[in-house]
């Protein structure tokens, strides 16, 4: 760490001075106030363990942390060595000890394994640690899952995790260790572990997925089925926190269709059905990924369920979406198996435009100039509030200087290098935008849909 | 001024449209009228006789034959309907049988009406049959679009009666069809103006004619222009100004100017039934059936504007529909009964599909929309509609009513400003709930029915959403009172009695009950000149123009 480059000279000197840092050991043994804030590095350049296990044993107080300490940063001959100085560290991950001490036990340890991996002294390190922990351990068991979560197996994690359920909000640092230790663990053969521990926590509605910044990242952009798999299992457990926590793992990610060949859970008729109310229910503001998993289940549900969810495909996806939800359902093949009944929903669908457009202009219904004006206004101010927003929480634009352009579709900057050279650079101006679509239904009958989306969130398993 | 109406009266499309100002026209231009049009009577080629003077200063009997715009060759001559053959009845059956003696003695002027201009193809052909049936007593006057048009200016708008200022008025109504709120605007002044200089008795006659030749000339330019929304808001003012200018004579008063006050509002009132069945059946009607399909044609961005919009709509239905079950009532004939009854269970049945395909109406975004909600209920109920539907509708508005509130949602408010609704709920606090649902008049209503429905599941929602999320809520209602009858008629909000702090209760029993003695202990209601003279549903339509709620004598009866 960067923390202990101004003592790496210290170090050093301790090595190539054997006398005076005996000398300083002995002042540090004796009680020296000066002596004992130096105590690490020169047990660390003694590479003595049996003098730091002393210290450990002997000294009940910060003495006894630097003799982990040290005892962590030595080089040992052999897997016996490290072994001996585990020995004495693993007794005091034991619960009988007190939260700092099994804290940096539980830290040197791990750093021994690291050069000397045993993966049974591993598993019993942290069963030990997750007795009752304190906070300062479960900061210390979060940290070991993010720097060696790699060699561990579910014999270790498992419990590991287990204790860090108990992290509330309060505690971030952790939180972002354990952010670090679950985005490791992604990319190894533990996703298992990682969405068991999500679903676990995120239960309690104190926390979301957005406390896990990098884990929630990975799995909105990562793969597609792992992602399927998540947002299935959170919507079926028909628990609400965990609904809206589907919501926020898609909210940054565009809105797309799960593809084809995405796999759908084999499920008893009324869970497909509740799949797709609470699909419905979530993730009715990204129309597309909504119908995919309501067409996903199209796929293998029986006939008489496929036609209520093509009943749902159409109403209220297809009469709220015309756009892109449309597109998407159009891209389904004939092979596909749930060609028929989408193509179904979507004549309905064209049979309701067809119907929306019949009676045309009614110039009776139209609201007055007045009308238009204020409610143009009032979307005008909403919108620069938006973006305004957006700005001020954008990091690119705090970072840049912002030109406006008022004129012209290219640019000349005047810009003079530090050598008092002037060059001229030229931009061609490129429009950029975005776009959202509406459900319909949120001008047509705002309190149906707010009414709708309710009873499908709340909706309970049968 | 003179092609403004010529062109109106070129653009009349019926027979009968030409008919229905002109023996107004007559009246105001000294004539007295003694035959006017009827339907489904041998007429013998007469649609209107009258005696007056001529332009000779002779008083003669005047028999006008009417057709609608041009007289070609196929109106003149080529069908039983066409004109000859009417002039030919006059000359054979009419004039030999049908005068009456007193004025048998006079001369006989027959007058060939058309709204627009004599085709010179046929122009020949007139001018023969004038010289060969022309006689020292019987001649024959051209009434085409251009002299209608000076007689209207002539008479019922000639500048002593009707100054330039209100004829600017009306001038700029037409001119603004396409911004009803402001050809609105312009046609109430010239019409606050008209009643207000209207002193005498002839003058109160004269301008209730007026009004309803201008309501027509409005109408029909905006028929033209396919766009009806001013005159409907206007022809419902025009009621209640015409209704005005009768009361003082009720039961008081010269009986004449009565009879020709009455003579003048019946034509209002079809008038405005048919402006309404106008927008209605073709333009709403056709497309109840269709999802959405109303909603969206409002084509706006804001969920305020198809709110406001569905329920003016449902609110216009269910009046159009009462006031054809009073033509109803009115009528002697039972073939035109039974007709029109089939037309007022239609229009039920058609307000609950308007209702089922365009679910903005289970909730509305005012309190003041019970009154459109109160005017389909009663239609429903007079006319023996479907209650099953009419539960299903207030159930479901119960739920809405129930989550709008509870969730700080886009739940009814007591605001009317435009302005404030766009933005409602403005902010999702208590604070402003409490501020935004002071008073509501839809929940008792809604609670009578659910009482009357046996609804307890919705009443039970009520009860607690009143004791808990709108507890301090006034829920209220409205009864006229004696000052009422001028309130009425003026537009004024300074009149009645609230009802105030009614039980919303498990059973909605008390409620009704409090509703139900406080109708039976006033007597102001009964009082009302409409109510004397059963032109009941002149105060629908003054709640619904002016925003008063609807008085539950008209519905109390149906819930308990």
């Amino acid at each position: 760490m960067a923390s202990n480059q101004p003592n790496g000279a210290f170090r050093l000197w301790c090595e190539r001075n054997p006398s005076e840092r005996s000398k300083l050991l002995d002042s540090a043994e004796a009680g020296d106030g000066l002596a004992r804030e130096f105590l690490t590095f020169a047990l660390q350049a003694a590479n003595d363990p049996a003098r730091a296990i002393n210290f450990i044993k002997k000294c009940p107080d910060d003495r006894r942390l630097s003799g982990m300490t040290a005892l962590g940063r030595m080089n040992y001959d052999g897997a016996a060595d490290a072994g001996k100085a585990l020995h004495v560290l693993e007794g005091y991950v034991d619960k009988s000890n007190d939260d700092h001490d099994r804290t940096n036990a539980l830290a040197s340890s791990f750093s021994i394994l690291h050069k000397h991996y045993d993966p049974t002294a591993a598993e019993r390190l942290i069963q030990l640690a997750v007795v009752e922990p304190g906070p300062s351990l479960l900061y210390a068991i979060a940290d070991v899952i993010w720097q060696h979560g790699k060699r561990l197996d579910a014999k270790a994690i498992v419990p590991a995790l287990t204790a860090l359920l108990a992290i509330g909000p309060q505690h971030t640092g952790t939180l972002r260790a354990i952010d670090s230790a679950l985005r490791g663990l992604l990319d190894k053969a533990h996703v298992g572990l990682v969405l068991d521990y999500l679903t676990d926590r995120l239960h309690k509605s104190d926390l979301t997925i957005s406390n896990f910044e990098s884990t929630a990242h990975a799995l909105a952009s990562g793969d597609r089925q792992r992602l399927y798999d998540i947002v299935v299992r959170w919507l079926l457990s028909g628990h609400i926190p965990l609904g809206n926590n589907v919501v926020e793992l898609l909210r940054s990610s565009n809105d797309s269709a799960f593809e084809p060949t995405t796999m759908a859970p084999t499920l008893p008729p009324s869970d497909q059905l509740f799949l797709c109310h609470k699909a419905i229910g979530f993730l009715f503001l990204k129309p597309i990924t909504c119908c995919s998993i309501l067409v996903s289940m199209i796929r293998v549900a029986a006939k008489n369920e496929r036609r209520q969810i093509g009943d749902l495909l159409f109403d209220p996806m297809l009469i709220n979406f015309g756009g892109a939800a449309r597109e998407y359902a159009q891209t389904i093949r004939s092979r596909d198996p749930a060609y028929k009944t989408v193509k179904a929903a979507l004549a309905k669908s064209q049979a309701y435009l067809d119907g929306l457009k019949s009676a045309g202009t009614v110039k009776e219904l139209l609201p007055s100039d007045y009308q238009s004006d204020v409610v143009l206004q009032h979307l005008h101010d909403d919108m620069r509030a938006a973006q305004k927003l957006a700005e001020s929480k954008s990091v690119l634009l705090n970072l840049v200087r912002r030109s406006t352009i008022l004129y012209g579709r290219r640019s000349l900057v005047h810009v003079t290098d530090p050598d008092g050279t002037q060059k001229t650079v030229e931009m061609d101006l490129k429009s950029h935008g975005t776009s959202i679509e509406f459900p319909r239904w949120e001008i047509l009958d705002p309190v149906g849909l707010d009414l709708l989306i309710r009873i499908y969130r709340a909706e309970k398993k049968q | 001024m003179k092609l403004l109406f010529r062109s109106y009266l070129s653009s009349l499309r019926e027979r009968e449209e030409l008919d229905a100002i002109l023996p107004d026209l007559l009246s105001e231009l000294g004539f007295n009228v003694y035959s006017r049009p009827q339907r489904g009577t041998a007429q013998a080629g007469v649609d209107i006789a009258a005696v007056g003077k001529d332009d000779d200063g002779e008083r003669k009997v005047f028999l006008f034959s009417v057709k609608q715009g041009d007289l070609t060759r196929s109106t003149w001559d080529g069908s039983p309907q066409a004109l000859r053959p009417s002039l030919n009845e006059i000359l054979d059956t009419y004039i030999p049988t049908r005068i009456p003696k007193r004025y048998q003695k006079l001369k006989i002027v027959i007058c060939l009406v058309f709204g627009g201009d004599m085709q010179e193809q046929v122009r020949g052909h007139v001018t023969g049959f004038i010289r060969r049936n022309s006689s020292r007593r019987i001649s024959f006057d051209e009434w085409n679009g251009d002299r209608l048009a000076a007689l209207l200016l002539k008479g019922v708008l000639r500048e002593e009666i009707m100054p330039k200022t209100l004829r600017a008025d009306f001038q700029k109504a037409v001119a603004m069809l396409d911004q009803p709120d402001v050809a609105y605007r312009h046609f109430a002044q010239m019409t606050d103006e008209l009643c207000r200089a209207a002193s005498s008795d002839s003058a109160r006659i004269r301008a209730a004619r007026q009004m309803y030749i201008g309501l027509w000339v409005l109408f029909v330019w905006a028929r033209d222009s396919d766009n009806v929304e001013a005159p409907y808001r206007i022809s419902e003012l025009i009621l209640l100004k015409i209704w005005y200018l009768l009361t003082p004579y009720i039961g008081k008063g010269p009986k004449s100017t009565n009879k020709a006050i009455t003579q003048v509002l019946v034509h209002a009132i079809q008038l405005h039934i048919t402006i309404s069945t106008t927008l209605l059946d073709k333009k709403v009607l056709p497309h109840v059936g269709k999802r959405d399909a109303i909603a969206t044609a409002v084509l706006t961005r804001s969920h305020v504007d198809v709110n406001l919009k569905l329920f003016d709509i449902l609110g216009r239905l269910a009046l159009t529909g009462l006031w054809l079950l009073w033509l109803i009532e009115q009528s002697p004939e039972q073939a035109q009964r039974e007709l029109a009854i089939q037309r007022v269970a239609k229009l039920s049945a058609v307000g609950f599909q308007l209702i089922n395909n365009n679910p903005a109406l289970f909730l509305p975004l005012q309190d003041q929309q019970a009154i459109e909600v109160a005017l389909f209920l009663i239609l429903v109920g007079m006319s023996g509609g479907n209650h099953k539907d009419a539960h299903s509708w207030l159930h479901e508005m119960v739920q809405r009513l129930t989550l709008a509130v509870q969730t700080h949602g886009r739940y009814p408010c007591v605001f009317t400003e435009y302005r404030a609704l766009v933005v409602h709920p403005r902010e999702r606090t208590d604070i402003y709930r409490k501020e935004a649902t002071s008073g509501s008049i839809l929940i008792p209503l809604v609670a009578a029915f659910m009482s009357a429905f046996g609804d307890a599941v919705a009443l039970e929602k009520l009860t607690k959403l009143v004791d808990a999320e709108l507890e301090h809520c006034t829920i209220q209602l409205w009864i006229p009172d004696s000052s009422s009858d001028e309130g009425f008629c003026k537009g004024s909000h300074d009149h009645g009695v609230a009802l105030c702090d009614l039980p919303i209760t498990k059973t909605g029993h008390e409620l009704v009950k409090a509703v139900k003695d406080a109708c039976l202990a006033s007597k102001d209601f009964e009082a009302l000149s409409a109510m004397r003279t059963s032109y009941w549903p002149i105060i629908l339509t003054a709640a619904r123009h002016y925003r008063l709620p609807v008085p539950p004598q008209f519905w109390i009866n149906m819930v308990s």
